[in-house]
């Protein structure tokens, strides 16, 4: 197994609120490996765009606050940077796209000069030609049609799939190593979605950067990730290869994620969500944070009283956060109609 | 039922962030069931309760717990001033240009014909609050009535709203009130007050137009409506309850601005014979060298608008969230 | 660009023709200028008929106002009432000492006012934001007229105890000043610190709030992401976002700021529009005031045009076509 380029360790965030303290992230660990694709999945609030932001220091401060926790990039632990080496490491060797993009762009520079801004402000020996023709070479490269025009133009004057093509063009214009797509495509109309996701394809082949894609749309999980990572309510509850993930889930959770998707192959009236909603970060239960709304509980002593370590299964590199995934084994996606009645 | 039961944040004085869209909607759905389903006896417990929220939001606001009692004491003093001052505001003592001492009871000092300052602070506190509740009374009487008509059907009247509205900002009000205050309110309270009321009350009718715009295409107006309620019902039952938040913040603020400018006009010579204005106008007239004739009543404005500004901004967190204070 | 100006001025004139009649009959109607010829024991209501006839004074109030525009266009306004006197003469004057005044508050209170919101927000909850906070919460409640007057107090005491002449405290300017540059500032300091705390405590106010919006956006959190310095992310992206909404807030309190000016002018018995008015009403005589009512119009109505163009070159959403 090759080295990992980005791993993290018990990686604890919280939030002070008025209400008390909200544990957003809750000892987290996992690791991205070079080129690979890592696919983040949970509801909102599960803690997915808070465990990267955090990595680039970009969550405010106060009123979140990293506890604990190490996250080891290329042999530094970015939470320790002091904030000139976070500022070199930030859009030049780990960059972002963010989820909205008529909100992500500064509405009164021009395109033109926020991709560059981008470039310079790394490559401080590059000639203002150089840097905008370099600009328009990656306009071009996302799929701008006619990147001169469009370089002196505003982002008002841009579509939504335009912005998007053009952050992603920010993003990838100092070959990062880490690129960290977080919802790239949730605020987009769905026929630019298959467009951006193609855009988001090749600049990952172009640049060949391990990329942790955070969403909530399974579909676009399996269409570009090799692993997955299922979060919810602040911790990892499985995670594996995609393939493992998909055909044989050892999570209730997964399963509800995947059994509340509606399905073309199966003539079904109704879709079938998770019951119950998400726990209240502030006053965790005690036990596993998913018993109230789990199938697999049913009102069972252990999983209201112990937490469920994340533990390898079947195989090493598939783990789960469930005392009773073992009973999961010969679980078929969907087949759960009666059983799943009692809980709802 | 347990998210509603949740403690909303409290916002802090003076800060300014973005407010989740939720509470507003939160409180006015709160509202709404509290006016519409007085027979249900579940929805009105849950509508008390939002009331309750606000009530809890606002007492915990100290700065707004403080400027009400000291508002009160202040009011309460102006009001009995007849009891209370120690001496005849008009009639000069032989105690003459004394400066503020607790001796004799001239805490303000005397003028330059030894009347006590103290006691025609107190008396012009009065002319000042009476002046100030009114304009706030009439304004808001005017405001609600022509901003729900504006809002509410539309049309000629929202037209002749809003044109009335972009007139006045190109006149200036302070000089357009100096005019009127002259010819048609000079020395008496009611008067100048109806004059500032007719030319204040453009602010809570934008207010309310805003909110009767969106609140008029909402469900349970429509549910109004479908049962037969006529519009003034519609109007004055369902959704008028509606904005009593924004209406009351406004109402409150504009209560310092009335003041604001009924000493101003008092103190150019065009309002009342003795309000805190006229005394800082005698003041300055006495000589400059008797300081304290100018600061006193001069000080007692601005505690007073202190007062009712940090009121304003502890009702503006307890009822309108939505609404960040950024000036008074 | 310019096209877009001469639109502005030509909706304008709806606006300033609406006003106009409104003045006229709400100035016309309240005011009673054959008041004081009445209360002369040598007039005979004969002789005052025979006056009001010649100052039109007997006319419907449309033919005196037909007469009063065509006078304030082609005269200029016309005379004066009382003692016959051209107004514009006397209006122009104090117009260009008000202007002066307005100026001066406006670039440093902009400046100053910007400055301090910026650092509250940049430093929020510092001891320096808490300290502007409460300032301008000072600053809200204070009348103008009241803190020009403390001042004037102030100075005035200095001068007359200790002889000391750091400011002057009355009047526009001295006879024959021996520096005239000197003696000006010396005469608009006072005016020009009282106009000032008005406005920085409003400006600083929402600067702050701007600025606090601007620096909590997505955008600013993608600036921040490229890897930019923090002083780049606020010169930057941060600081021209949140200059746009204060300008329209200037804009909107314009008109605060003038009576402002107003009343200051008149503590300081400074030669300007302020003073011009309370005099002009004070003789009741309503040729002045309406004269000094239009410019007025005209002059918020010009500040507005070049708010909107400051706003319009601020934002490139906003495009004069």
């Amino acid at each position: 197994m090759p080295e990992p380029l980005l791993s993290i360790r018990n990686l604890v965030v919280e939030f002070a609120t008025e209400d008390g303290i909200v544990q957003a992230v809750d000892g987290v660990t996992y690791d991205v490996f070079p080129g690979e694709v890592l696919g983040i999945v949970g509801e909102s609030g599960s803690g997915k765009s808070v465990s990267t932001m955090t990595l680039l220091g970009l969550i405010p401060q106060p009123p979140g606050k990293v506890v604990s926790g190490e996250a080891i990039f290329d042999g530094r632990d970015l939470l320790k940077l002091s904030k000139k080496a976070m500022r070199d490491v930030r859009g030049s060797e780990v960059a972002m796209v963010f989820q909205d993009p008529m909100t992500s762009l500064n509405p009164v520079l021009t395109i033109g000069y926020q991709l560059g801004e981008a470039i310079k402000v790394h490559h401080k020996d590059l000639k203002d030609g150089q840097v905008k023709q370099k600009v328009i070479d990656l306009l071009r490269l996302v799929g701008v049609p006619n990147p001169e025009r469009r370089y002196e133009q505003y982002p008002h004057e841009f579509s939504g799939g335009m912005r998007q093509r053009a952050m992603i063009a920010m993003s990838i214009s100092n070959s990062p190593k880490l690129l960290i797509a977080d919802e790239p495509t949730t605020a987009l109309d769905v026929t630019i979605q298959a467009q951006i996701l193609e855009v988001l394809k090749e600049a990952q082949a172009e640049t060949n950067a391990a990329t942790i894609l955070i969403t909530h749309d399974l579909g676009l999980v399996a269409e570009l990730a090799d692993r997955v990572l299922v979060m919810y309510a602040g911790k990892v509850v499985e995670n594996g290869d995609v393939h493992t993930i998909f055909s044989n889930p050892r999570h209730p959770y997964t399963i509800g994620l995947m059994e509340s998707l509606p399905r073309v192959d199966v003539d079904e009236e109704w879709l079938r969500p998770i019951p119950g909603s998400p726990p209240s970060l502030i006053n965790r239960p005690p036990g596993c944070p998913f018993h109230p709304r789990c199938f697999l509980s049913q009102g069972r002593e252990r999983c209201r009283t112990d937490e469920p370590p994340l533990r390898p299964i079947d195989e090493s590199r598939h783990k789960t956060a469930c005392h009773f995934a073992e009973e999961l084994r010969d679980h078929v996606i969907g087949s759960r109609r009666e059983v799943a009645g009692t809980s709802t | 039922m347990t998210d509603r039961l949740h403690e909303p944040p409290l916002v802090g004085t003076g800060s300014i962030g973005t407010q989740p869209g939720m509470e507003m909607t939160e409180i006015q759905a709160g509202v709404a069931d509290h006016t519409i389903t007085t027979y249900e006896h579940g929805l009105e417990v849950r509508a008390r309760s939002q009331w309750s929220y606000a009530r809890a939001r606002f007492f915990r606001h100290r700065l707004a717990m403080v400027g009400i009692v000291l508002l009160i004491v202040i009011f309460v003093a102006g009001a009995f001033a007849g009891q209370i001052a120690p001496y005849d505001p008009t009639l000069p003592s032989a105690d003459i240009t004394v400066s503020p001492t607790f001796a004799g009871h001239h805490f303000f000092g005397t003028d330059q014909i030894g009347r006590d300052y103290f006691s025609r602070t107190l008396y012009g506190i009065r002319a000042t609050e009476q002046v100030s509740l009114l304009v706030a009374g009439i304004a808001s009487l005017i405001g609600i009535l022509i901003g729900a008509c504006s809002g509410y059907f539309g049309g000629w009247i929202d037209n002749l709203l809003m044109r009335t509205t972009d007139l006045f900002l190109v006149v200036p009000a302070l000089a357009v009130l100096l005019v009127a205050a002259k010819y048609l309110g000079h020395g008496s309270p009611v008067r100048l007050a109806l004059l500032l009321g007719l030319l204040f009350w453009t602010n809570i009718a934008r207010i309310v137009r805003g909110s009767f715009l969106s609140l008029k295409e909402k469900e349970y107006v429509e549910a109004a409506k479908a049962s037969g309620s006529g519009n003034f019902r519609i109007m004055f039952r369902h959704i008028l309850p509606n904005t009593i938040g924004p209406i009351v913040v406004a109402a409150t603020l504009l209560t310092g601005l009335a003041i604001l400018n009924e000493s101003t006009i008092s103190f150019l010579g065009f309002g009342l014979d003795l309000s805190l204005g006229t005394l800082i106008a005698d003041g300055q007239a006495a000589g400059l060298n008797l300081w304290w004739l100018v600061t006193m009543p001069g000080l007692t404005i601005v505690l007073i608008i202190l007062c009712v500004n940090f009121i304003g901004d502890g009702l503006r967190d307890a009822l309108d969230p939505t609404q960040r204070r950024i000036r008074a | 660009m310019l096209t877009f100006i001469a639109r502005r001025l030509l909706y304008s004139i709806p606006v300033l023709v609406a006003a106009s009649f409104l003045i006229f009959v709400f100035v016309a109607l309240s005011s009673n200028p054959l008041a004081d010829l009445y209360s002369n024991t040598h007039l005979t209501p004969a002789d005052i008929k025979v006056i009001a006839h010649a100052k039109h004074l007997d006319a419907s109030v449309f033919e005196r106002y037909w007469l009063w525009v065509q006078d304030a266009v082609l005269h200029k306004f016309g005379n004066n009432l009382s003692n016959g006197d051209p107004v514009w003469p006397n209006l122009e004057r104090v117009l260009w000492h008000t202007i002066e005044l307005l100026v001066i508050v406006l670039v440093l209170s902009v400046l100053i006012g910007v400055a301090i919101g910026i650092l509250s927000a940049i430093r929020q909850y510092s001891i320096f934001d808490y300290t502007a906070t409460t300032l301008s919460f000072i600053g809200f409640a204070m009348p103008v007229f009241w803190l020009a007057l403390i001042l004037q107090v102030i100075f005035t005491n200095i001068y007359l105890k200790w002889h000391l002449r750091i400011f002057y405290t009355a009047q526009l300017s001295s006879d024959n000043p021996k520096y005239w540059l000197l003696d000006r500032i010396q005469h608009l300091a006072l005016p020009v610190i009282a106009l000032c705390a008005l406005s920085v405590a409003g400006y600083s106010r929402y600067m702050r709030a701007s600025m606090l919006e601007v620096i909590n956006s997505d955008y600013t959190r993608t600036a921040r992401a490229k890897g930019l310095p923090e002083w780049r992310v606020i010169g930057k992206h941060v600081f021209r976002n949140a200059l746009i909404p204060l300008t329209t807030q200037i804009a909107i309190d314009f008109g605060a700021l003038f009576a402002g000016a107003f009343v200051t002018e008149q503590v300081f018995t400074l030669d300007g529009m302020g003073h011009y008015f309370v005099v002009a009403l004070t003789s009741g005589d309503p040729y002045p005031v309406m004269a000094w009512l239009m410019v007025v119009a005209v002059m918020v109505i010009i500040f507005n045009l070049i708010a909107d163009l400051v706003y319009g070159f601020l934002d490139p959403r906003i495009r004069y076509d």
